[in-house]
């Protein structure tokens, strides 16, 4: 099990924070009476739920090339500029003339300011097995991992669950009440189902994947399609149509693969080449079934999100219904 | 183009050169005024510049145990950089303008072209440098070799008068198990492994010994036979120096040849495990790895990326699958073509070793390519040059591990790439693979006609340009490692990953 999806300070703000929430909760005697409390749940419900979602906008924006990380990029003549001063720093280092961290992080950072490229790489010193300071250049991450972002949705995700029982008073008052808190159920759980399928579900597949990965089985797969089509412009369109019919039923392939094997043509290099598209289709098939077995594993991995996403969708709607009308009315 | 005087070839490195070699260092050197103080290239970067000096002087100085040393001043008509240039290490020394100076300039590519032979013969220029390298690269191999810590300048100077050079192919065995050993060997490029055979036949590897490290100090110890059998694994240059060599050098310093043999015994030691060294733990790691690990391994040994670069690794209990991490590869690419498959080495059966660069200290891409399209930067990355890339596919064959792609060619030269007007159906969930048929269109490489070698190019189809990964060239992030939501993929360096690995 991958634990490292739990270890989080997200989780221990999150959990603190509806912990301070439960107590004012259980301390506020007449839940209907108390503006302040149902005033403060709902707008931190909803900041927690702007967090979930930043994690979603920041995915896609990544992705369509429009992060304002991009607009930092530096040319590599810039980075090399700078590299090649801290080779120099790296030398006073290793030969002993320099060896306070200090002063080795505060010139190594002044050269990357000099360089203009202190947004870009940031300095580490480490120490390395004989105990020998080594200054390593590693990227900024400006906006932290996704990784990072990932325990913040996750972690905010519940505790904006949690939120929504307890800005409903432990129970729903109004048709919008129960949507909004079963949509909050149905994400919740979806959610902690698909933490838990992230959790387990990659050491299963490593396993399966023992003897074929499934990068390795869908590009064998392209390979097997190119050879099968070339194989079947060898043959004559009588062994072609035994093949495409054995091929496409899916039934008793092995006998019926005999079968065919049985019937080919009389003469040698036609056998032979028939043979080796029969040899071809036989492959393809043992592959895409193991293929086919993985891909189960993995959709099962990612199951949950078929009923996580929509749900999402929906949720944030009911959202934006809600709290316009309430600042509405 | 710099105008380059005709006295040029008056050098005696250049005065033989070839008419095609001639119009190369036309068209390619440059002279460059230095003013006193300049910097040309600093110890531990990478540069591979050879420069001639034709006036000033320009000193080399090594920072060695908090003491600069200075190794040589070359002044007009001396040159240097050509350690760095032949060995693909970096550099041994800094190279700083003592008097103003005025000097040629000859980038890796054309220092490849101009270190050939002329006809059937070796030319001036290989023959020169090439005797300036050994002269040069043992008196600091010598002084940088552990073994002989202590000894002094003038008694390395005696050794190195004696040492021998030996340059091996790929698979050559240097010593044989169990043989007496009769002379102590530095590594100057390439890799060496050490390995026994089993009762079951199967091969134990014991260590491997990469560029600048050395083997047989047993020749000065009491345990005198070889423990397994060294065989190059790489094309290998290597400096042997016979054991009767140290009786007759220091036969006058009894004191010297004392602290040798401490040395030696120390390292005898080291290297039988009494100390666990670093490679013999990668050794056994390597014996215990399944077998396309295992050769893996030791292709990156040889290649000696193990100890250049830092590979892409995904941990397989952690990774979801997801393909975030190629898909923000493709997001940081203009050509929109990823350049990491999660297709790779298993290394028991927990890592998969990505396919992406692993900026090898020996890359042969770049030796393989003739038109300057590769270079290594100072910190040892390998980048294309794109505008001297003519998609002649020599690199991508070359590469060892295959992470060298081509971005296909365009369906119209000079046609704007297709797919921005899709990308964003393209992220939607589940139906975004619908909207991926545009092809990603690069404008086709424009073949330099004065290149000596466009000829070998004409009739061939040519591709796109090659791409490998680059790091997220200056970006503040590797998109693949930034983006990925479990923190499974990372940059680890293949030596310490089979390390921290538990047997
Ligand atoms: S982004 Fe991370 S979890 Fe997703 S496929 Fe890549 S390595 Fe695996
Ligand atoms: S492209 Fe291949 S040969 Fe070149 S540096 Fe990278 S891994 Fe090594
Ligand atoms: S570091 Fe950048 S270029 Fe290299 S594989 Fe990762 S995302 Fe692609």
């Amino acid at each position: 099990m991958n634990t490292e999806l739990f270890k989080s300070r997200h989780a221990f703000v999150a959990g603190l924070l509806l912990l301070g929430f439960a107590v004012w909760f259980f301390s506020t005697g007449d839940w209907e009476s108390a503006r302040s409390f149902r005033f403060g749940s709902g707008w931190t419900a909803l900041v927690l739920f702007a967090m979930v979602l930043a994690y979603v906008l920041r995915k896609n924006v990544h992705k369509a090339g429009i992060s304002p990380e991009f607009k930092m990029r530096v040319p590599l003549a810039k980075l090399e500029k700078a590299e090649s001063r801290l080779s120099g720093l790296r030398v006073l280092i290793s030969s002993g003339k320099l060896t306070d961290p200090a002063e080795i992080m505060e010139r190594g950072k002044a050269m990357l300011k000099q360089e203009g490229v202190q947004r870009v790489i940031k300095l580490r010193l480490l120490e390395n097995a004989e105990g020998q300071q080594i200054l390593r250049a590693v990227p900024t991450d400006p906006l932290g991992r996704m990784a990072r972002w990932m325990h913040a949705h996750l972690y905010y995700g519940l505790a904006a669950g949690g939120m929504v029982w307890l800005h409903a008073g432990g129970m729903p008052q109004s048709s919008m009440g129960y949507a909004l808190a079963g949509l909050t159920l149905v994400v919740v759980l979806s959610g902690i189902g698909g933490i838990f399928l992230w959790a387990v579900m990659p050491r299963i597949l490593t396993k399966a994947e023992r003897d074929l990965s499934v990068e390795k089985a869908h590009a064998l797969l392209d390979s097997l399609d190119r050879k099968v089509a070339l194989a079947y412009e060898s043959v004559d369109a009588s062994t072609r149509a035994v093949c495409e019919d054995v091929d496409k039923s899916g039934e008793n392939f092995t006998q019926r693969i005999e079968a065919a094997r049985k019937a080919a043509p009389e003469d040698a290099e036609a056998r032979r080449q028939a043979e080796d598209l029969m040899a071809l289709l036989g492959q393809r098939r043992q592959v895409r079934g193991e293929w086919k077995a993985l891909m189960r594993i993995k959709q099962r991995m990612h199951v949950w999100r078929v009923v996580h996403l929509p749900a999402a969708v929906l949720l944030s709607v009911v959202i934006l219904i809600h709290v316009v009308s309430v600042l509405w009315y | 183009m710099s105008e380059l005087p005709k006295e040029l070839y008056e050098h005696r490195l250049l005065v033989d050169l070839s008419p095609k070699q001639k119009k190369l260092l036309e068209s390619e050197a440059y002279l460059e005024v230095a003013p006193a103080g300049e910097v040309f290239a600093r110890q531990g970067e990478y540069t591979g510049r050879f420069c001639i000096v034709f006036e000033g002087g320009v000193g080399a100085y090594r920072e060695e145990e908090g003491v600069t040393a200075n190794l040589g001043v070359y002044g007009p008509g001396d040159w240097f950089g050509e350690m760095s240039a032949l060995s693909n290490q970096p550099e041994l020394a800094t190279y700083r303008v003592d008097v103003r100076c005025v000097l040629l300039v000859i980038e890796p590519p054309l220092f490849r072209q101009l270190h050939r032979k002329v006809g059937k013969k070796e030319s001036k220029f290989q023959q020169l440098v090439d005797a300036s390298y050994r002269e040069r690269s043992l008196s600091i191999h010598l002084r940088v070799a552990p073994v002989f810590k202590g000894l002094s300048a003038s008694m390395l100077k005696q050794l190195g008068k004696q040492a021998e050079f030996i340059d091996l192919e790929e698979g050559t065995v240097v010593a044989a198990e169990n043989d007496p050993a009769a002379a102590l060997f530095l590594v100057r490029s390439g890799a060496v492994k050490c390995s026994k055979t089993d009762h079951r036949g199967r091969e134990i590897i014991l260590s491997y010994h990469m560029a600048n490290s050395s083997f047989g100090e047993r020749c000065l110890t009491d345990h005198r036979s070889w423990p397994g059998a060294y065989t190059a694994i790489a094309p290998t240059s290597l400096i042997r120096i016979p054991e009767a060599v140290f009786a007759s050098t220091l036969a006058t310093n009894e004191g010297a040849l004392a602290l040798l043999r401490k040395t030696a015994d120390f390292m005898v030691a080291d290297e039988e495990g009494f100390s666990a060294s670093d490679s013999a733990i990668l050794a056994q790691r390597a014996a215990e790895a399944p077998a396309a690990s295992q050769e893996q391994l030791e292709i990156m040994v040889g290649r000696q990326s193990v100890k250049g670069g830092e590979a892409l690794v995904i941990n397989l209990d952690q990774c979801v699958r997801c393909n975030a991490c190629v898909e923000s590869c493709v997001s940081v690419h203009e050509d929109r073509v990823p350049r990491l498959s999660k297709t790779g080495t298993r290394v028991q059966d927990t890592f998969t070793l990505a396919s992406s660069c692993y900026n090898c200290e020996v890359p042969e891409c770049m030796m393989s390519c003739d038109y300057g399209a590769i270079r290594r930067d100072v910190k040892g990355q390998i980048n294309f040059v794109w505008d001297n890339c003519v998609g002649c596919q020599c690199c991508s064959h070359s590469c060892p591990y295959g992470v060298i792609s081509m971005t296909p060619p365009p369906i119209v030269p000079g046609e704007k790439p297709k797919y921005k007007r899709h990308w964003f159906l393209q992220t939607l969930p589940f139906v975004g693979k619908y909207f991926t048929g545009s092809r990603p269109a690069v404008m086709m490489p424009e073949i330099k006609e004065e290149h000596p070698n466009v000829g070998a190019l004409r009739g061939a189809k040519v591709q796109g340009k090659a791409i490998k990964c680059d790091l997220c060239e200056g970006l503040p992030f590797e998109a693949c490692v930034y983006n990925c939501p479990t923190d499974a993929i990372g940059r680890e360096n293949p030596e310490q990953l089979f390390l921290s690995m538990e047997s």
